[in-house]
């Protein structure tokens, strides 16, 4: 499913746009004055929003600032002011508006790329949550309503999450829809890889966004600092979550130079294959978190050579005895499984050294990409890197096929190594 | 199932009277501390005279129990759990006497992991320390629901000294008592628990109070109540997903070590034996030498890493580059220039820097101990240090020498038997908060 936007990239400002401009002209059509009572909140609340843009949340491709939109849902749904409603919408969206500008200039003077639709897909989605608090949609003022006596304080506080929901949901919603043109994936499908992704982040964004303005009127502006308190924690947990991810990134990568430092393999071997199976992975189209799996399994295809005291001549296992070849492939397995590298991969190593008749004679189940890495291996083994030996080395391969190697990864070798 | 047959004292081999003796220690301590927590209680009535809300109590143990539910966490010696920042909240909200309930609902909930001494040490230190705060903290006249003496920036940071000095207390008392539950199960000395503990779980400590502040200012000044709990639902959710990565991390920089020393086995079997104890004597040295925390991690990274460059082919070129193949792992990374400089000549022109020298004499003392030593020589780890010193070739640093003396003439680094004993008690002070 696709969402109808032609180009939700220049859509996405230009509806952000239209709201400053409806915002400011809305503010002086009413002539409200400024009210000056909260004007701490208010200004603190402006400046970490801009500073907040500042500390980012890598997720990819998906840069997030929990820490601006948490205060900017926290500043439009808090009761400021001596008639404990809070700004008037105009205000409170021009407010807003106002915070991310600075928090884009913040951005540019130092030198770092402005987001401008992720930025107004935040200013359209924190909007909405002040209209439904603010904009008397359905009857009374939702800020006024919350603090009445007879209303149970947990109910108030759950429907200002609820709305606050609303506001970084319609954020998500704007986001995949301009990126799922661009990327031409499904926009259902960004939008459950988002939440897996950045749910819990979004989550505590809108929590601590809506508590924020909940506890406003007992401790004023220290709710601020005290709410964001557990946003701060959560981005330093994700960043180290990155970081042992890198760790695991740069654990392959290790395991893949070792046996060539060692002097067991062929130097650049497992690089080769490496991008050589990725490339057949991607002309048989396989998905991102295979080839993921299909580019970490060749790299550390061969680290078991690295137990052999008598090694392989030049490293080559097409060459190796079966029983050989079976004792490198059980401590590779014993070598991964050991660092913790993922499932996937581990199937994919056990698989490269399976031929394929046990899949279309007794039905073994062989992952598709423990087969790319098993004919990639054969391939660079037999031509070391050199484009002039391909004929032969294909020659070689056909001989096995459908026996050894799977006929439909084989092919897409062939095409793969032609167009290199 | 057959009981054990009792036998006469002398009838113990050496290292099974060790045992028990450890084990009779263990088992006194943990009583002990359960005694002291029971009295601790009896005698907290008299103090935490406040209104005790059991319905509030209950909340809160419930919601000790979900978080501790099914906990991964690897690491031990981690003060940060919401057990802890939930005990600590109950004080302020005036739920102190439904500490020990908390504490225990925390305990059970890890049911994974209950064993007897263990799980009732965890639970009575956890007890005791949180009672202890709690005396402190109402003596120091911190606001207490009902009064309502939470108003104003004054009420909130009277409350936050009071959490201070409660959470000081608290973690003081843990220390105290983990570190002499591990002198009775392992003849781990009492300075050296405690500083090892303050040093990994301070960052930890500061987080329970943010958390437990934020739980009382929600329920009492805020006004939500029990329903804070509820409300605050994702904020728990994260902070346990936080705690996780602590673990987590720790995990992974295990598991990137493991990787290498699973191929060194697999190469040259005992290699991994040998790669874990010489680990182990790097790490006991390094206290010794008070040496940093930073220069302790490297070298215990080091000595587990050690045995790599055996990786090499014979002949080859390999030793150097087997070593280099570890820089693009960061985590792995501090260990390098050790590894690089261990073998090099102390009386050189340039001296190896002293972690190198450490290993050199932690992975020497190794080798003569597995080498030279027979296995069921009495005092062996005595014995092995005589033939260290004894060897015409000893060319190690004095000053690392006699550290690891000392070190010998207090404990064994590698008695197996107090390895087992710290299993069955050593605490997980997570749950104590």
């Amino acid at each position: 499913m696709s969402v109808p936007l032609r180009s939700g990239a220049t859509l996405v400002p230009a509806l952000a746009a239209g709201l400053v401009v409806a915002s400011l002209a809305g503010w002086i059509r009413t002539g409200q004055p400024v009210d000056r009572s909260a004007w701490a909140f208010v200004a603190l609340a402006l400046a970490v929003i801009a500073a907040g843009e500042l500390i980012r949340l890598d997720l990819g491709d998906r840069l997030l600032a929990p820490v601006s939109t948490a205060t900017a849902v926290g500043l439009v749904l808090s009761p400021l002011g001596r008639a404990e409603a809070g700004l008037p919408l105009a205000q409170a969206v021009f407010a807003v508006a106002l915070g991310l500008a600075a928090g884009a200039a913040m951005l540019a003077l130092v030198g770092r790329p402005v987001p401008v639709t992720d930025l107004a897909a935040r200013f359209i989605g924190v909007s909405c949550a002040a209209v439904l608090a603010r904009g008397h949609l359905f009857g009374p003022d939702l800020i006024l309503w919350w603090q009445r006596p007879e209303v149970p304080r947990w109910l108030g506080a759950l429907a200002l999450i609820a709305v606050a929901t609303v506001g970084v949901s319609l954020e998500i919603a704007l986001w995949t829809a301009t990126r799922s043109r661009t990327w031409r994936i499904s926009w259902l499908a960004l939008v459950r890889a988002d939440l897996e992704r950045s749910g819990a982040v979004g989550a505590i964004m809108t929590n601590a966004g809506a508590l924020m303005a909940f506890a406003y009127p007992a401790i004023g502006a220290w709710a601020l600092p005290l709410y964001l308190m557990p946003i701060a924690t959560a981005v330093i947990a994700l960043r180290r979550a990155q970081r042992i991810r890198d760790t695991q990134h740069q654990l392959v990568r290790a395991l893949a130079r070792l046996s060539d430092e060692t002097g067991h393999t062929h130097r650049g071997h497992a690089q080769r294959v490496a991008r050589l199976s990725v490339a057949v992975g991607e002309e048989l189209g396989l998905g991102p978190l295979d080839l993921l799996a299909v580019r970490d399994a060749a790299l550390v295809h061969d680290v078991g050579q690295v137990t052999l005291t008598e090694p392989i001549p030049d490293g080559a296992t097409l060459g190796a005895a079966p029983a050989e070849q079976a004792r490198v492939v059980h401590d590779t397995v014993l070598i991964i499984e050991a660092a913790g590298l993922p499932d996937p991969l581990v199937d994919a190593v056990r698989g490269s050294i399976v031929q394929f008749r046990q899949l279309r004679e007794q039905g073994q189940t062989i992952p598709v990409t423990g087969r790319i890495v098993k004919v990639a291996n054969a391939y660079d083994d037999l031509t070391r890197g050199r484009r002039s030996a391909r004929a032969a080395a294909l020659e070689r391969i056909h001989l096995g096929l459908g026996y050894e190697y799977d006929p439909a990864v084989v092919d897409a070798l062939a095409r793969v190594t032609e167009n290199a | 199932m057959t009981s054990p047959v009792p036998r006469a004292n002398d009838a113990y081999t050496r290292e099974e009277r060790r045992e028990r003796t450890y084990a009779f220690r263990t088992t006194a301590v943990v009583v002990a501390v359960c005694v002291a927590a029971l009295v601790s209680y009896v005698l907290s009535w008299f103090v935490l005279a406040c209104t005790l809300a059991w319905a509030d109590v209950l909340v809160l143990a419930l919601v000790a129990g979900v978080s501790n539910l099914a906990r991964r966490d690897a690491r031990r010696g981690r003060g940060l759990s919401l057990t802890g920042a939930i005990m600590l909240a109950a004080i302020p909200v005036g739920a102190g006497l439904g500490i020990p309930l908390i504490a225990a609902a925390g305990v059970a909930a890890n049911w994974r992991s209950l064993r007897g001494q263990r799980s009732a040490f965890n639970a009575a230190t956890a007890s005791l320390a949180g009672v202890l705060g709690a005396v402190l903290y109402v003596l120091l006249g911190a606001p207490v629901v009902p009064e309502a003496r939470f108003a104003g920036i004054g009420g909130l940071a009277h409350m936050a000294v009071g959490l201070v000095v409660a959470i000081m207390a608290q973690a003081l008392t843990t220390g105290l008592l983990l570190a002499a539950v591990l002198w009775a199960s392992r003849g781990i000395a009492v300075r050296t628990t405690i500083r090892g503990l303050f040093r990994e779980s301070g960052l930890d400590y500061l987080a329970t109070i943010g958390l437990a502040f934020l739980i009382v200012v929600t329920w009492v000044p805020v006004g939500a109540g029990a329903a804070s709990v509820i409300l605050l639902a994702p904020i728990f959710v994260v902070s346990r997903f936080a705690v996780a990565q602590w673990s987590n991390e720790w995990t992974a920089q295990v598991r990137a070590v493991s990787a290498f020393t699973t191929a060194m086995d697999e190469r040259h079997p005992g290699a991994a034996v040998h790669a874990a104890d010489v680990a182990r004597i790097s790490e006991w040295i390094a206290d010794e030498l008070a040496m940093s925390s930073v220069d302790a991690q490297a070298l215990s990274l080091a000595g587990a890493l050690h045995g790599i460059e055996a990786l090499a082919l014979p002949g080859g070129t390999g030793r150097r580059t087997a070593i280099a193949a570890l820089e693009s792992v960061d985590v792995l990374a501090p260990a390098l220039p050790i590894l690089q400089r261990y073998r090099d000549p102390v009386d050189g022109l340039e001296q190896p820097p002293r972690p190198a020298r450490v290993l050199a004499v932690a992975d020497a003392y190794a080798q003569v101990r597995a080498r030279d030593v027979p296995a069921d020589a009495p005092e062996q780890h005595l014995l092995a240090y005589g033939r260290l010193l004894a060897q015409e070739d000893n060319d190690f640093d004095p000053a690392v020498v006699l550290a690891l003396g000392r070190v010998l003439e207090r404990v064994d680094p590698l008695d197996r038997a107090i390895a087992r004993s710290a299993d069955t008690v050593a605490g997980d002070p997570g749950t104590s908060g």
